[in-house]
C-alpha cells in the first residue's frame, strides 16, 4: 500500500497539556480511515496539524511523498488536502454557490485584471467554475438553494455544504471532522453511503473523525484510536473491536 | 441654476472627493480589515502635488508639460502610495486581528510629524498658492468624477468575479478561507493597497482644488470622518461610502440657517443613524426594498 498522506511522530502540546504525543498514521490511496477517541483525545488537533492550522512541536507530515510540515494552510489545501470543521465554518453571509466558488478559485488561471476588465478568457473560466460548483451542489442535494445565504441553511445542510466546498478544491485526501454530529440514525446512514459514494467517484482517500462507533466500524477500511494524545491502536475494524487497550479506554466493554 | 452652482459647486466637488476617501476605507473592509491610513495617504498625495506644483526647481518641467503636469502629479502620488502601502500593509496583514487599525493610525501620525519637520513641505504653514487646474471649483469634478466612477466600477465588478469572492470570504472567516486554499495575506494586502492608492491620488487631485496644503489635512479627526462615511452609509455596498459622504459633508451646510443649533442637530442625526441603521443607510434601503419585493411576491 502506498501512503498518500502520512504523519510521522506528531507531537503537540498546549501549555502543559500534551494534546498529541508521537502520533504516526498513514492513509493509503483510496482508503477510508476512521479516527475515534473520547472527547479531548486530540483528534481535531491532529487535523489542524495535518492542514497547517496548528504547527506541530515535532514530527513530519507528507502528502504524496512531499514534506508539507509548516507550509501555509492555503498551500497545503492547494496541494490537495481538504477538510471540514467540527464547528462548521462556512462563509455565512455568502451564497451556497459563492461558498463553493471560493474553494474552486485555487484552480483559476486567469488573473485579477482579466476578471476586472471582463476578458473572454476570464468569463469562460467563470462559467466553467460555476458549472462545476453547481454540479457539486447537486451532488449534496443543495443545488436548488444555490443563491441562498449559507447562514440560512439547516444544521445538516450546512454539513453537506461544507463537504461540497471541500470537494471544490479537487482534493486527493478529504478530512471529515464529525460530519454526522447532530444527525439522526437515518441521516447518519445516508451520510455513510454518501461518503462511500464520493470516495469512489472522486478517487479520494478519506480520514474520518466520528464518535458513532458502529458507523465507523461499518464503513472504514481501517480504524485508528486516539486517547489522551496517544495512538492506542490502528487496524482493521474487527481487530480494533478485540483490542484490549481500546476496549478498556474507549469502547468501555460494550463491544 | 448659476447661483446654485456658484454656491453649491464647491460642496458638490467636496462630496465626490470625500466619497473617494470613504471608498478607500471601504476596500480593505471587504477583507474585514479596518484601515485608518487613508488620511495619511491623502495627505502625502496632496504634498506630492503641492510640491510638484510650486517648487521652483520644477518650473521648467511645468512650463513644458502644461496641463499634463497634473496627471504626472497623480502618477507620482500613485507610485508613492503603492510603495508605502505595501511597506505598511505587508508586515501587519500577515497577522490576524486589529493590528492594521493600530499600524495605520501610527502611520498617519508619522506622516504628519514628518511633513511638519520637512522644509520642502513648508512646515506648519504648509504650501500655498498651488496652481489651479480650473477656474471654478465645480470643474474639479472632471478630476474627481472619473476617479469615483473607476473606484465604484471596480467595487461592483469585484462582487462578480473570483478574486472578489475570495476577498469577501476572508471577512467571513479568515481561518476557513485559508483552509480552502485562499492565500489570505495576498488578498488582504490587495484591497488595502488599492485603497491607499485611491486616497493618495485623491490627495494629489485635492491640492490644486483646495489651493493650500498643510498638516491639518492629515489629522486624526479627518481619519475618523472617512470611517464615519462608511459606517453611516453602509459597508456592504459600494454606494454606502458615497451616500455617507454626501450626508456628512452636506448636512452641516444644509443646516447652516439654523446657526448654532445646527451642530446639535447634526450630532443627533448621526447618533440616530448609528442606532437605527446598523447596516448603514444603503443597507437599510436594500433590506427595505427586499422586503417590499417579498410582499409583492407573496401577494401575487
Ligand atoms: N488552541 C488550543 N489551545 C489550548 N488547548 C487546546 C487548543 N486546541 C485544543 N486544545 C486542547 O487539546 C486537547 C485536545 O483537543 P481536541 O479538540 O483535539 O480534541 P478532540 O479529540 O477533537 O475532542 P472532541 O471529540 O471533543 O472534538 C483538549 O484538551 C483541548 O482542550
Ligand atoms: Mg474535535
Amino acid at each position: 500500500m502506498s501512503a498518500i498522506l502520512s504523519a510521522e511522530k506528531i507531537t503537540r502540546s498546549f501549555g502543559g497539556l500534551l494534546a498529541l504525543s508521537d502520533v504516526s498514521l498513514e492513509v493509503g490511496e483510496g482508503e477510508l480511515v476512521g479516527l475515534i477517541g473520547p472527547n479531548g483525545a486530540g483528534k481535531t488537533t491532529f487535523f489542524n496539524v495535518l492542514t497547517g492550522l496548528t504547527r506541530p512541536d515535532a514530527g513530519q507530515v507528507r502528502l504524496c511523498g512531499q514534506d508539507i510540515t509548516g507550509l501555509r494552510p492555503d498551500r497545503i489545501a492547494a496541494l490537495g488536502l481538504a477538510r471540514t470543521f467540527q464547528n462548521i465554518r462556512l462563509f455565512g453571509n455568502m451564497s451556497l454557490l459563492d461558498n463553493v466558488l471560493v474553494a474552486g478559485q485555487v484552480h483559476a488561471r486567469c488573473g485579477l485584471m482579466a476578471g476586472l476588465v471582463g476578458l473572454p478568457s476570464g468569463r469562460r473560466e467563470e462559467r466553467t467554475a460555476r458549472t462545476r460548483a453547481i454540479e457539486l451542489l447537486s451532488l449534496v442535494g443543495l443545488a436548488d438553494h444555490a443563491l441562498a445565504p449559507a447562514g440560512s441553511l439547516s444544521y445538516g445542510d450546512r454539513r453537506r455544504l461544507e463537504i461540497a466546498r471541500a470537494l471544490a478544491l479537487g482534493p486527493k485526501v478529504l478530512l471529515l471532522d464529525e460530519p454526522a454530529a447532530g444527525m439522526n440514525p437515518a441521516e447518519k446512514q445516508g451520510l455513510a453511503e454518501f461518503i462511500l459514494g464520493i470516495k469512489k467517484a472522486f478517487g479520494l482517500a478519506v480520514l474520518l473523525i466520528e464518535h458513532h462507533v458502529p458507523l465507523v466500524m461499518g464503513i472504514c477500511d481501517r480504524v485508528a484510536v486516539l486517547d489522551f494524545g496517544q495512538l492506542l491502536a490502528v487496524g482493521r475494524p474487527e481487530d480494533i473491536r478485540k483490542d484490549r487497550a481500546v476496549i478498556s479506554a474507549y469502547l468501555g466493554g460494550t463491544a | 441654476m448659476d447661483v446654485f452652482f456658484s454656491s453649491y459647486g464647491f460642496l458638490l466637488a467636496m462630496v465626490v472627493q470625500q466619497a473617494l476617501l470613504g471608498l478607500s476605507v471601504y476596500y480593505p473592509l471587504l477583507a474585514g480589515q479596518l484601515s485608518l491610513a487613508s488620511i495619511g495617504f491623502y495627505s502625502l498625495g496632496g504634498y506630492v502635488a503641492a510640491i510638484m506644483g510650486t517648487h521652483p526647481a520644477l518650473a521648467a518641467l511645468r512650463e513644458s508639460l502644461g496641463f499634463w503636469m497634473f496627471p504626472l502629479e497623480w502618477l507620482c502620488a500613485l507610485v508613492l502610495s503603492i510603495i508605502l502601502g505595501l511597506a505598511v500593509g505587508l508586515p501587519v496583514l500577515r497577522l490576524r486581528g486589529i493590528y492594521l487599525a493600530l499600524a495605520t493610525i501610527a502611520f498617519a501620525q508619522v506622516v504628519n510629524v514628518t511633513v511638519l519637520n520637512m522644509p520642502i513641505a513648508g512646515g506648519a504653514v504648509g504650501i500655498f498658492a498651488i496652481p489651479q487646474a480650473f477656474d471654478s471649483r465645480l470643474a474639479y469634478l472632471f478630476f474627481f468624477g472619473p476617479l469615483l466612477v473607476l473606484a465604484l466600477a471596480v467595487a461592483f465588478r469585484l462582487e462578480r468575479i473570483g478574486p472578489g469572492r475570495v476577498i469577501l470570504s476572508i471577512r467571513e472567516d479568515e481561518l476557513a478561507a485559508a483552509a480552502m486554499g485562499v492565500p489570505t495575506t495576498y488578498y488582504k494586502v490587495l484591497p488595502f493597497v488599492w485603497g491607499c492608492a485611491l486616497a493618495g491620488v485623491t490627495g494629489a487631485m485635492s491640492a490644486p482644488f483646495l489651493n493650500t496644503w498643510n498638516a491639518r489635512q492629515g489629522t486624526f479627526d479627518a481619519s475618523v470622518a472617512c470611517l464615519a462615511y462608511v459606517l453611516i452609509g453602509g459597508a456592504r455596498s459600494p454606494w454606502g461610502p458615497v451616500f455617507g459622504a454626501a450626508l456628512l459633508v452636506s448636512l452641516p451646510e444644509v443646516l447652516r440657517p439654523l446657526r448654532d443649533s445646527r451642530m446639535i442637530l447634526n450630532g443627533v442625526v448621526l447618533v440616530l443613524a448609528c442606532v437605527y441603521l446598523p447596516r448603514g443607510i444603503v443597507g437599510a434601503f436594500s433590506s427595505l426594498s427586499r422586503r417590499m419585493r417579498g410582499v409583492k411576491e407573496a401577494a401575487s
